[in-house]
């Protein structure tokens, strides 16, 4: 097997991220995972700045992305990531907690590659992360420009 | 006697010639006298033939007179008689005229009674008209008030739209978060300590994540709910078989299981939203599944009944029914008929079914007895009485 690619999860609320984490280790997947609260701190991971100058030059194999989150959504993230030469090509999965989200349309227009609702019940929630995390960091092949 | 000389003969028969020559030149003179009188006789004669004739024709004309005299008296009787005609005929018309001055005088009367009605009459139109000008002004005034206020509302409306687009995400995202972390904490609970937790612990945690379960599928719900009356209809024509069809063969499928004997007929073609009439068939249909599964054999029945200016559909089943007492909260939001435990549901299907068929101009209503099934009718206008 390969090294196991670091899954990014961009997630503000706390207690998300806990059950996330909860639900990608109950999934048996043991990819890194790699947590940051929002898009600002998001595009500092990804361009190697601020607190993330020093860490290993490796993209993430997917970014799991919330959408609602202060200073920089979702969206904005998303939009900075599609107009990146290199960085549109990384897998983004949106995992937001509604079907009402406003951007669904959008995110699919800027490049968004899935969007998953997360289920209310913790045990549908585990089987979506799960499935998600073995298709993306598993089984999907990666672009060769995020292979450096 | 002395005997005449010659002399004196001669004398006298000089005297007796010149006699006798004055004789005769008075006898010439008076016979060209004569003459004269004779034609002054013969001129007279003929004037008296003249007179005569003239007489003659005097005679004749006096007689013409004579007879325009009498002819002019048979007149003069006659217009005596006509007059005597017209004296009655005046007579009478003095009569006459005297009923009509009494008429006269009536009318008269009546003239008067009618002026003051008319002066009456005239005097309230002018107020009334007066009145109307006010009543027009405040009209106008009211309609240009109208305008403004329509377009003011307009303006709120899509206000309150998009408030409602953004209430629905905070609900949809805000109310949905908390109640994920209480089910996914309630379960990492029951997941990592199970060991610890005594057996009423764990009954309690349980309840914990199927009340939370419940609460999430009522959101989503209300969301559907709100979603189909933001939904912008794509009205056309809709062929009421297909959209059956559609709805129909996976829910056969998926109950394939259970023993229900379907019947429908050939149904008409509406004028509606496809993508919305099919919620409405799944949603009477997975109804009447839903509330025959206590039937040994269940009978769902899918029809429609010709109406002058419309089509009454139906769906019919032998279910559990309900009594008609509580018929008015049917289509109420979060109105249920059966408790949770008997049959499953939020109460929202109804009520987005009802939604539906208004927005379509359609009225839906249901029929049932305890125990003997329900039918669930809606109308739906005939595509030529569509006035959109």
């Amino acid at each position: 097997m390969t090294d196991l690619r670091t899954i990014l999860l961009v997630e503000d609320d706390q207690r998300d991220v806990e059950l996330t984490l909860k639900a990608l280790k109950a999934s048996k997947l043991s990819n890194p995972v790699a947590v940051v609260n929002d898009g600002v701190e998001a595009l500092e991971y990804l361009q190697y700045e601020g607190k993330y100058k020093q860490r290993k030059k490796e993209f993430p194999s997917v970014v799991l992305l919330d959408i609602k989150m202060p200073r920089m959504d979702g969206l904005e993230l998303l939009r900075i990531i599609n107009n990146d030469k290199i960085l549109s090509t990384l897998p983004v999965v949106m995992l937001t907690s509604s079907r009402e989200d406003p951007g669904l349309k959008e995110c699919y227009a800027l490049g968004a590659n899935a969007y998953v609702v997360k289920p209310i019940d913790y045990k549908e929630f585990i089987d979506s992360v799960t499935a998600l995390g073995i298709f993306w960091a598993l089984i999907n092949e990666s672009s060769p420009e995020l292979k450096t | 006697m002395l005997k005449p000389t010659y002399a004196e003969l001669e004398d006298q028969i000089a005297e007796y010639k010149k006699n006798i020559e004055n004789l005769l030149a008075i006898a010439a003179t008076e016979t060209e006298a004569k003459q004269d009188r004779a034609d002054e006789l013969v001129i007279a004669d003929k004037a008296k033939q003249n007179r005569a004739d003239e007489l003659v024709i005097a005679d004749k004309a006096k007689q013409n007179r004579a007879d325009e005299l009498v002819i002019a008296d048979k007149a003069k009787q006659d217009r005596a008689d006509e007059l005597v005609f017209a004296d009655k005929a005046k007579q009478n018309r003095a009569n006459e005229l005297v009923i009509a001055d009494k008429e006269k005088q009536n009318r008269a009367d009546e003239l008067v009674t009618f002026q003051s009605e008319r002066q009456e009459r005239e005097s309230y139109l002018i107020s009334a008209e007066a009145e109307m000008k006010v009543r027009k002004e405040k009209v106008e005034g009211l309609n240009v008030e109208l305008a403004r206020e329509i377009v003011k509302r307009n303006g709120e409306l899509i206000a309150a739209n998009k408030e409602l687009e953004a209430f629905c995400y905070s609900v949809s995202h805000d109310l949905r978060a908390p109640l994920r972390h209480i089910s996914g904490f309630a379960n990492l609970l029951v997941n990592e300590f199970s060991n610890s937790i005594p057996e009423d612990g764990q009954h309690y945690l349980e309840n914990i994540e199927t009340s939370t379960s419940q609460m999430g599928q009522l959101i989503d719900d209300l969301l559907k709910f709100s979603r189909t009356s933001r939904y912008e209809m794509q009205v056309g024509d809709v062929d009421m078989n297909n959209c059956l069809v559609e709805v129909l063969e996976p829910l056969k499928q998926e109950y394939k299981d259970r023993d229900i004997h379907w019947s429908s007929v050939e149904l008409p073609h509406v004028n509606g939203d496809s993508h919305l009439l099919k919620l409405v068939w799944t949603n009477l249909l997975e109804n009447a599944i839903k509330y025959t599964q206590k039937q040994q054999k269940a009978r769902i029945q899918i029809g429609f009944q010709d109406k002058e200016a419309e089509y009454i559909f139906y769906v019919k089943d032998n279910g559990v029914g309900f009594d008609m007492k509580y018929a008015h909260k049917l289509f109420g939001v979060f109105q249920r008929m059966h408790s949770d435990k008997e049959f499953e549901g939020t109460g929202v299907g109804l009520a987005n079914v009802r939604q539906i068929i208004e927005k379509h101009g359609g009225r839906i209503w249901a029929d049932a007895k305890p125990d003997k099934g329900a039918t669930f009718y809606f109308t739906f206008l005939k595509p030529e009485n569509k006035y959109d």
